[in-house]
């Protein structure tokens, strides 16, 4: 019974880790959203947990990370 | 990765789900749902445009048979409830973690201002309705690539959706 939780468990993760944006996909959205001219992504360096450093292909920098309160936070570096 | 997969996961049920409740949080109200007469309403009105596209597929009696079903989708997806449409947005993969959260603070934001408006007249109600409309317009945009018909249904839905949001018994039922 505890084999089979596991089993559908993984799926699961499989399956909705997939499916889901790419990371790049996602932050360039967030920097659309926040209005933050990009471009498109060039590259991301991950600092930690929901926090990343984004390159985009107009020049811009940017760090993105979930802050106090859980807001998304955009800064330009 | 497996580490951002495990704690965003979480955070992105955590977004998804207040995303839901804040825009959708009328609709979450499940004893609101059964006594919405504006949906009851809006039903009507929908099926005056089913009729039109048939009389214009009249001109073709041969494919009079082909027409027919087109009209069909409008209507199932006109009468999504709310609560599903809260539902898929919340299930959708179309948008990411990051985006959820994003436009979850922005709808906290509205929410909180427009509880401002409710209970003390704070606020501009044109100033509320165009940052209600760009955050649909928002959530269209990361929807119509992924979840066409999703987003059409928001679109479809995005006045009605509104109207309660304006109605302050139905405001008040939002969750805090």
């Amino acid at each position: 019974m505890p084999r089979t939780s596991t089993l559908l468990f993984v799926s699961l993760l499989a399956l909705a880790a997939g499916a889901e944006p790419t990371v790049p996909r996602d932050l360039l959205a967030v920097l659309t959203l926040k209005g933050k001219p990009c471009g498109s992504i060039t590259s991301t360096d991950r600092k930690g947990e929901s926090d990343y450093f984004v390159t985009c292909s107009d020049g811009h920098h940017y760090h993105v990370f979930i802050g106090p309160g859980d807001r998304v936070v955009v800064e330009d570096k | 990765m497996a580490m951002f997969l495990r704690g965003d996961r979480a955070r992105a049920a955590l977004a998804a789900c207040a995303v839901g409740a804040a825009l959708f949080a009328c609709g979450d109200e499940t004893p609101s749902e059964p006594e919405t007469p504006v949906p009851a309403a809006e039903a009507p009105a929908q099926p005056p445009e089913t009729p039109s596209p048939a009389p214009a597929a009249q001109p073709g009696p041969g494919a009079a048979s082909a027409p027919a079903p087109s009209p069909a989708p409008p209507d199932a997806e006109a009468q999504l409830s709310l609560d599903e449409l809260g539902a898929r947005i919340k299930a959708t993969p179309a948008i990411g973690t990051f985006s959820k959260l994003s436009l979850k603070n922005d709808i906290d934001d509205l929410v909180d201002d427009l509880r401002g408006y409710h209970e003390h007249g704070k606020g501009n109600l044109d100033e509320l309705h165009q940052r209600y409309e760009a955050l649909v317009l928002k959530l269209l945009t990361l929807l119509e690539d992924d979840e066409p018909e999703l987003a059409l249904a928001l679109g479809r839905s995005r006045e009605r959706i509104w109207n309660r949001l304006l109605d302050p018994v139905e405001f008040a039922k939002l969750a805090t």
